[in-house]
């Protein structure tokens, strides 16, 4: 396997008695795209700046392209950040702002011009090179930015929560722009966000992160299936449920455990094994995986709403515990209706447990 | 505009007298004195004997007007570009500052805005005596820059509150070295409260009296050259160095604003 391009390595941070980075190891190959997820004060910007040269780690090693730059200067590190108010300079023009790092690297005025403008060609934005930057709408700023940070040509990417500042609908456009773009240079990208629809949609692999500490880096798809810890699967699945379980029979030929729930028997996944017969567990059901048997009678409706695309229906257990379901389209069960709930075999995850560790 | 409305604090009426009052009163002394430069008479009283230029004749033909004059205009701009230099590396340190115990240091910076004059003009003295520094033009210098540094701080801080300094970072993260992210990145949204803090530096040097009273030995600056004049009676020719001043820093203070106007609007619209 070859070198990883940045490669993160026991990395910790604090500032006062706050840690906003403990013991943070992970590795990014060349050309991959990583989403750094977390809500805020989990330390995900101060990751970045960190790999930026911004602010130097208190211990731990980080290497680009196989050199350490834990005590270089912003200059001597070749990434480039795409800023969260993209920074822009208003006493400049677009090219010249496109233009400003390879005016530092001092090339010559021809080819500089030259590489600021297939930048902006790259986000669609030639035509408006003389354009002064108070001129220009929210995405047309965004999309400078990434040109400047591009036209370096930098090893990483950086980009801290590049789309935050936009409104929802241009947000999901610009998204899928920079997404396609990326993925079409095969640029090594980190890109913060805490919105886990972006992560999902837009990484290879998502560093999730809370607290400083690093909860899980994974691939969305393993992510969603086989989250490492409650606040990975509420983080990424909104509201999930949670239930209490006990384990019946360890492992099945497929794989699946085998445990004893308040929806019943259930077959379920588990990232760890060993699990010994009689162990209490935490099982998630995504609401989307609990599906409606209208000829059962364990429980009861307690509320049906459409909220737009899916129906969301609480269902009570008759012993104060509420679990939610959700459905595509309208639902027309009435309050106080008898159902029934039944969970596919391996839909549901054992979540492993945090005081194990 | 804004609309005008029916109800507002205080009529619009009484705001137009109160503005007329305090440019009379703002006005008036030098209307006076330019009125009296041209009296063909020694003496004050109206009405004018007739109308004359030779007291403006005097003025640019006496040598030690002329001294004043240069002695003033060299320390003021000596004294405008230490300020500056030091006043706006103190409002860009002071702006990074985060815990209480260095924000108290800096406010201990701002202390010669309120003190007054006289002072740290004898501290100052009292001082460059004690360390066995000749009083001169460099003490006027030194002492006069002490206290006009924090007009530069202020004005330098005041535009530093909403600068966004995350363009200093990208121009780091581009490749700008230090110097260079500040050429680059900040220099120009500061600029022109820098050159406002240089042209008040120079203001306040020009037009005092007390510190160089003090700190200084062997020369006269302009205005203790009119204060040791005046004491065997205002010559009209002290009423037409008046003027000229007033005329003079009214072209200044035209010719800045314009430049300050030229400079907002080439950051609005750079490819113009």
């Amino acid at each position: 396997m070859p070198d990883p391009e940045l490669c993160v390595r026991d990395v910790s941070i604090s500032f006062g008695r706050k840690l906003a980075a403990d013991r943070v190891s992970f590795d990014v190959r060349k050309g991959e795209f990583i989403a750094v997820l977390g809500p805020s004060g989990s330390g995900k910007s101060t990751l970045l700046r960190m790999l930026g040269g911004q602010i130097e780690p208190d211990s731990g090693e980080i290497k680009l392209g196989g050199q350490s730059i834990v005590g270089l200067s912003p200059n001597q590190i070749d990434c480039a950040t795409v800023f969260q108010d993209y920074a822009l300079f208003p006493h400049m023009s677009v090219i010249q702002n496109v233009e400003f790092g390879l005016v530092m690297r001092k090339w010559g005025r021809e080819e500089r011009r030259a590489r600021a403008m297939e930048a902006l060609a790259m986000v669609d934005m030639e035509q408006m090179a003389d354009r002064g930057i108070e001129m220009l709408s929210g995405g047309e700023k965004q999309r400078v930015a990434t040109a400047r940070a591009l036209a370096v040509r930098p090893r990483v990417l950086l980009m801290d929560e590049p789309l935050s500042a936009l409104d929802r609908l241009i947000r999901l456009r610009v998204q899928r722009e920079i997404s396609t773009l990326l993925h079409g240079l095969e640029v090594t990208t980190i890109y913060v966000t805490h919105d886990q629809r972006e992560a999902l949609t837009m990484a290879d692999r998502v560093v999730v992160m809370q607290q400083g500490r690093l909860e899980q880096v994974a691939p969305p798809l393993e992510l969603i299936r086989a989250p490492r810890s409650r606040f990975v699967a509420e983080f990424l699945g909104g509201a999930g449920n949670y239930v209490e379980a006990e384990v019946v029979a360890p492992s099945d030929r497929d794989g699946l455990v085998e445990v004893d729930s308040p929806l019943g028997r259930l077959a379920v996944r588990s990232p760890e094994s060993g699990y010994p017969a009689g162990t209490g567990v935490t099982v998630h059901v995504r609401p989307e995986d609990i599906v409606l048997d209208e000829t059962a009678t364990d429980f009861e409706v307690r509320s049906a709403a459409f909220t737009g695309e899916v129906a969301e229906i609480l269902v009570d257990d008759g012993r104060g515990r509420t679990l939610t379901v959700k459905r595509l389209g309208i639902c027309d069960l009435d309050q106080g209706r008898r159902i029934g709930l039944t969970v596919a075999p391996g839909a549901a995850v054992i979540i492993p447990n945090e005081e194990s560790e | 505009m804004i609309p005008r409305q029916r109800g507002e604090l205080v009529g619009d009426r009484l705001l137009a007298a109160m503005l007329a009052l305090a440019v009379f009163f703002s006005l008036a002394p030098l209307v006076i004195l330019a009125l009296f430069s041209f009296n063909d008479f020694p003496y004050y009283s109206l009405p004018l004997k007739g109308i004359t230029t030779s007291w403006y004749g005097d003025l640019f033909s006496d040598r030690q007007i002329a001294r004043g004059l240069g002695n003033s205009l060299q320390i003021g701009i000596m004294v405008a570009i230490v300020a500056t230099l030091l006043g706006t590396s103190f409002a860009i340190g002071g702006a990074r500052l985060q815990n209480r115990s260095t924000r108290a240091l800096f406010a201990v910076g701002l202390l010669p805005l309120v003190t007054p004059a006289l002072v740290l003009a004898i501290g100052s003295q009292i001082l460059f005596v004690q360390i066995g520094l000749p009083l001169s033009k460099a003490t006027v210098i030194l002492a006069q820059a002490t206290a006009f540094t924090p007009f530069v701080v202020l004005l330098v801080a005041a535009r530093l509150a909403n600068f966004q300094w995350s363009l200093v970072h990208a121009a780091r993260d581009l490749g700008a070295g230090p110097w260079a992210a500040f050429r680059t990145a900040m220099l120009p949204a500061i600029r022109p409260a820098i050159i406002s803090g240089f042209l008040v530096a120079f203001l306040m040097s020009f037009s005092d009296f007390i510190i160089g009273f003090f700190t200084g030995r062997g020369f006269f600056t302009l205005p203790a050259l009119i204060y040791s004049m005046q004491r065997v009676g205002i010559s009209p020719m002290l009423l037409a160095c008046a003027t000229v001043i007033v005329v003079a820093a009214l072209i200044g203070a035209v010719t800045a604003r314009g430049v300050l106007v030229s400079i907002t609007q080439r950051r609005r619209n750079p490819g113009a």
